[in-house]
């Protein structure tokens, strides 16, 4: 028998900032991680019908602070920035949470048992990142584009500094032994494998041209006319507009990594009816630790055991999801979990991908956000995710809204390939 | 609680390639950990790898930050443990990556070594022995 939940969680308003680069999206220019959480929480807080007089406390997601903008102890500044006042110079509870790519997930976790525990009744939460740029007190408010060293060395301390960064064990370099040990176990060849990828990017680049939130609005048909290819299959497969990068992944196979943020507002179930119409429940929610590496590596035990404990809180079964958010770092990352928490069975994931099924008019729509291949935003993974479902299930999702309206979701997150976060939502 | 991660280096510039062993319940830690995950016990003690394995699943690519092209295996250990890092294959051509495709599952045996990573640091690595 599962855990239960000691009170009924609901999410009541959700807000999230447009994706894209503080050093130059217009939207966005010289926005720090503190203006982004503003930004989606005046909306979340809008949505619900709630002020910050009704917010007990606060959970931030946070992943890179430190490296992008000098700055730790976020969390303070999130208080006072959101009026969240509670008497002269005095400001409500909350803190920063960080889980890498995971930490708004971790957030969100965090303030459902904060109300589930009977502690608050109202709780924001969400995520704020800034990924491409640096901020300094030398220059206040005005971003520094990051160079590539710098972006990457921003997420490489998610990485064991005292065995995995001197030993050269590298996240890009399991995923793809993720891809080639499903492969083998399902007996399918490598030119399979690419199929299976050109699809996901496919699904995901067109789901992202119908989302005006996110970063990346192109079509892949026009991308692919431009550089003179008749199809965007042909283009994924031209090794100079898309050369391997860790085999059989290629360059259009990893993620578009950009600044943004969202905040939900959640509540106490017995006291939603009093701020939403459409009250979202959270039925279950699930995480566990892992290595990224396992013996038979195209199943990871810590998201099959997130999973667990997601279904049994809520009460559901894997074929009761309707739909799917997912962090997709790596196409690994969205074949394998899909697998791993039973949306597809084993050895399935890959075909119902290749034939469509994933896609947002298929019957099991994954990342009908755009997911990682239209804006990634790292530590605030979940809190979009969670966006984008809220707004399906109430059936205000526009452009992509999957019907007829999905009644059960799943959202996965996935902090270094090893922290795997599962909350199964429903109305 | 004695220094491990310290110790675990200094072993590793004198050669030696160095393990945890569960007094309790005899598991092998590699890479060391502070409290065996399998009884709980914190009663661990320093133990030689035999650098015995084989290589399950490897991979290639580029390490970004070191500017480096490389070869990474994950490596089940005779003593258990199963690690990942640098995979030593002397005939491999790394401009044709396709080819890591035979690597895994293949049951190839592979023995650790101390090598010197890009930054001069000791670090473990996994030749293959074929």
């Amino acid at each position: 028998m599962g855990r239960k939940l000691a009170r009924g969680v609901d999410i009541i308003g959700v807000g999230m900032t447009e994706l894209g680069f503080v050093s130059e999206t217009p939207a966005l220019k010289n926005m720090t991680s503190r203006e982004l959480w503003v930004w989606a929480a005046l909306e979340a807080m809008q949505d619900a019908g709630v002020s910050p007089r009704d917010v007990d406390a606060f959970y931030v997601g946070n992943m890179i602070g430190e490296y992008a903008e000098d700055q730790y102890h976020l969390s303070n500044i999130i208080a006072q920035w959101t009026g969240l006042g509670c008497g002269e110079g005095v400001w409500k509870p909350g803190v920063r949470i960080e889980g890498a790519c995971a930490s708004s997930s971790h957030a969100l976790r965090q303030a459902v048992f904060a109300i589930a525990s009977g502690a608050c009744d109202v709780v924001m939460a969400g995520g704020a990142e800034i990924n491409n740029a640096k901020f300094s007190s030398k220059d206040p408010g005005v971003p520094r584009k990051m160079t590539n060293e710098e972006r990457l060395a921003g997420i490489y301390c998610h990485y064991d500094q005292a065995w995995e960064m001197p030993q050269l064990s590298i996240q890009d370099m399991v995923l793809s032994q993720w891809l080639i040990a499903y492969g083998k176990q399902y007996g399918l060849g490598p030119d399979t494998l690419l199929d299976v990828l050109d699809a996901r990017l496919l699904s995901n680049i067109r789901n992202g041209h119908l989302n005006p939130k996110t970063y990346w609005n192109r079509t892949l048909e026009e991308v692919a006319a431009e550089a003179g290819f008749e199809n965007p299959r042909e283009f994924l497969r031209s090794p100079s507009h898309n050369p391997v990068s860790y085999w059989p992944m290629r360059l259009w196979d990893g993620p578009r990594r950009c600044d943004g943020g969202a905040v939900l507002i959640l509540c106490a179930a017995e006291m939603s009816s009093r701020f939403s119409r459409k009250p979202i429940h959270v039925l279950g929610t699930g995480n566990a630790h892992g290595t990224s590496l396992s013996e038979p590596m195209y199943t990871q035990p810590f998201i099959v055991e997130a999973s667990r404990q997601a279904y049994e809180m809520a009460g559901v079964i894997p074929s009761d999801v309707d739909i799917v958010e997912m962090y997709d770092f790596a196409p690994s990352e969205y074949l394998i979990p899909l697998e791993d928490f039973g949306y597809f069975g084993r050895g399935e994931g890959w075909k119902a991908i290749v034939d469509g099924r994933t896609t947002f008019e298929g019957d099991k729509p994954v990342n009908t956000s755009g997911g990682a291949s239209t804006g990634l935003v790292v530590g605030s993974v979940g809190a979009i995710g969670t966006y984008h479902l809220v707004k399906q299930l109430r059936g205000e999702a526009g452009a992509n809204q999957v019907r007829p309206v999905p009644e059960v979701a799943l959202l996965f997150d996935c902090g270094a390939a090893r922290d795997g976060v599962i909350h199964i939502y429903g109305r | 609680m004695e220094t491990v991660v310290n110790q675990f280096y200094s072993y590793l510039k004198q050669g030696k390639i160095m393990g945890r062993k569960c007094e309790a319940c005899g598991t092998f830690q590699f890479p060391p950990q502070g409290i065996c995950s399998q009884c709980g016990s914190g009663g661990l003690v320093w133990a030689p790898v035999s650098g015995k394995g084989t290589l399950l699943f490897a991979s290639t690519g580029e390490h970004r930050m070191m500017g480096l092209r490389f070869v990474q295996g994950t490596v089940k250990l005779e003593e258990g443990p199963l690690v990942s890092g640098m995979a030593i294959l002397p005939d491999f051509d790394l401009s044709a990556p396709e080819s890591i495709w035979e690597y895994s599952l293949a049951g190839l045996p592979v023995r650790a070594e101390v090598v010197k990573n890009p930054q001069g640091v000791e670090a473990v690595a996994f030749r293959v022995l074929r």
